[in-house]
């Protein structure tokens, strides 16, 4: 691999969830996106607040705002339009603060066998009291880092409750291990993470044919939110 | 007999060549399927599985589709059969790596690589492919067949004209040492020069005439004895016209073609002919075509004696031809009231 596995950021980790399966790509397509209006609001977890808002309403998103603003949509490439769906018109971000940084993740729902789920990845992070101190704002460009997507199944609970099933990568790389699991994986020797590299596709199928399967989740690697506003 | 090549009818030859088909396919799949960067025990159950499903439309195909139904040129029947069973052979593929694995092995985790179109693909490629495969065993076969029809039908044309150059001899000294008969009743002191002569054409017939070509300068040069030979046996009661054109050096020719007609002219010519009997013969050679005309005067007995093997030379002649110069030659016969022409055109 072009780039050190451990050196992924992900956001359950940040969650403090025991164990998150990774994967090198995502699982949200642009033309199967879907917005979700429940999942906006503020959101009390166990230890920390959790912000979600669609991109469009992103202080975060200003940049990307005006970008695609100002240019004329005739003006978009293809790949743009694409681009504009999937970061802009149907995501949201996730942000919440850990140890004086605040942490923003880029969050895409997609529908699969009549199940929600989301595809998270990391978007920055800013120093809370010095919001200016860029070397520590972005991940992209890093070296050694690339943006990891992680999956978690989207259950609500009437309107104020929120479960955020993330797929357990402690049975899943166990599972692989074993070698039952048949897709796509590297796995960094050292360490032992593995990270999933199957293609988009390949995870949606998973996903559809295994989504309901009680045996990817576990209850460690599931975050509770309460709605706060 | 006919016998084919080994490898083409031997059953352990056969099964090498299925089983290495079959491991090049698993391989193939293997290196496509494998989830990391080696392979794993799920990887070759998964291509396992993959393939399970790839036998029976491979197989149903050679082994009873194709010699029922193509063979036979049933070509709608089979072709609607292979449709349905490459659309359902696919369909329980896909079936099984997204729906039944679940329960069939519920503690490992597939899901198809391919969607349905992808593996229909990949079942008419299998079958498309394993049916050249056949088909090009058939005609190893058949070319196989074909050569040895060849080697056998060439084996016969030599055995044919062995019989045929075996007859000719036989009848043209049969015929010359009647005449030495006769010249020896009457003591004819041109006898010595005459055997002599004998002797000579002999030797091409026995010895020289066993190569299936021989330089044309030798077979006319044969001629020429043959003429000398029947001059001293007529007294030369006869009128010979002799013309002889062109660069015959290099040139080769059957042997003993050209002696048959030469021989009919003395027989039915100058043997019963009047006394005004007469012979032309003409040889022509130009590029690389020979022109050969021999014309005598009819006897007043023109029909062979009944002991004599009438006919045969000539249809011996015309039979060699046939078989030696296929589209190589013309050759036509007047049979007028007062002669006999033959004309022989041969491309040498």
């Amino acid at each position: 691999m072009l780039f050190n596995i451990k050196n992924l950021l992900v956001f359950c980790s940040l969650l403090l969830l025991q164990s998150c399966i990774t994967s090198l790509h995502r699982l949200v397509t642009y033309d199967k996106a879907v917005l979700e209006n429940n999942i906006s609001g503020t959101w009390q977890g166990k230890e920390k607040i959790i912000e979600i808002r669609p991109t469009k309403q992103s202080e975060l998103a200003k940049e990307f705002k005006q970008s695609w603003n100002e240019k004329d949509k005739k003006q978009l490439s293809e790949q743009d339009k694409k681009d504009s769906i999937l970061y802009y018109e149907k995501s949201y971000v996730f942000s919440f603060i850990k140890s004086d940084v605040t942490y923003f993740m880029l969050a895409n729902f997609i529908r699969l066998n009549n199940e929600l789920y989301a595809d998270i990845y990391p978007l920055e992070m800013v120093n809370t009291d010095a919001p200016d101190k860029k070397e520590i704002n972005e991940y992209d460009g890093k070296s050694g880092y690339t943006a990891a997507h992680t999956f978690a199944k989207v259950i609500f609970s009437g309107n104020n409750s929120l479960e955020l099933k993330f797929l357990s990568g402690k049975f899943i790389s166990g599972q692989i291990g074993k070698g039952r699991v048949s897709i796509k994986n590297e796995k960094d020797e050292l360490s032992g993470v593995i990270l999933i590299t199957a293609s988009t596709e390949e995870l949606q199928r998973f996903i559809v044919k295994y989504g309901r399967d009680e045996r990817l989740y576990d209850k460690n690697n599931t975050v509770i939110l309460t709605r706060k506003t | 007999m006919l016998q084919k090549r080994f490898w083409l009818d031997d059953p352990r030859i056969r099964a090498l060549q299925h089983l290495f088909f079959w491991g090049l396919s698993f391989y193939i799949f293997l290196q496509f399927f494998k989830t990391g960067a080696e392979a794993e025990k799920i990887d070759y159950l998964y291509t396992s599985l993959f393939h399970i499903t790839l036998f029976p439309v491979v197989y149903l195909n050679l082994e009873w589709l194709l010699p029922n139904f193509a063979n036979k040129r049933k070509w709608l029947t089979y072709a609607a059969l292979i449709l349905i069973m490459i659309a359902l052979f696919s369909w329980l593929n896909f079936q099984f790596f997204e729906l039944w694995s679940t329960k069939i092995l519920p503690d490992y985790f597939f899901i198809s690589y391919f969607t349905l179109w992808q593996v229909i693909e990949f079942f008419i490629v299998y079958v498309v492919v394993t049916s050249l495969l056949k088909l090009s065993k058939s005609w190893f076969a058949v070319n196989e067949l074909q050569h040895q029809l060849l080697h056998s039908e060439k084996q016969k044309v030599q055995i044919e004209l062995k019989a045929l150059k075996a007859q000719v001899n036989p009848h043209f000294f049969f015929n010359t040492l009647n005449s030495i008969y006769s010249m020896s009743l009457d003591k004819d002191e041109r006898l010595p020069i005459t055997v002599l002569q004998l002797s000579d054409i002999m030797r091409y017939f026995l010895y020289e005439s066993k190569e299936d070509f021989v330089p044309l300068e030798k077979e006319l040069q044969v001629l020429q004895d043959y003429i000398a030979l029947q001059k001293i046996r007529t007294d030369e009661k006869f009128v010979m016209e002799e013309g002889m054109e062109g660069e015959v050096k290099n040139e080769k020719i059957a042997p003993l073609l050209l002696i048959t007609f030469l021989e009919n002219a003395f027989k039915h010519g100058v043997k019963t002919g009047p006394e005004n009997a007469f012979i032309k013969l003409f040889v022509q050679v130009q590029q690389g075509y020979l022109d050969f005309q021999v014309e005598n005067n009819k006897g007043i007995i023109d029909k062979p004696d009944p002991g004599e093997y009438s006919g045969v030379g000539l249809e011996n002649v015309k039979r060699r031809l046939e078989l030696l110069y296929p589209d190589k030659h013309e050759l036509i016969i007047h049979d007028l009231a007062d002669r006999f022409v033959v004309h022989l055109q041969l491309k040498l």
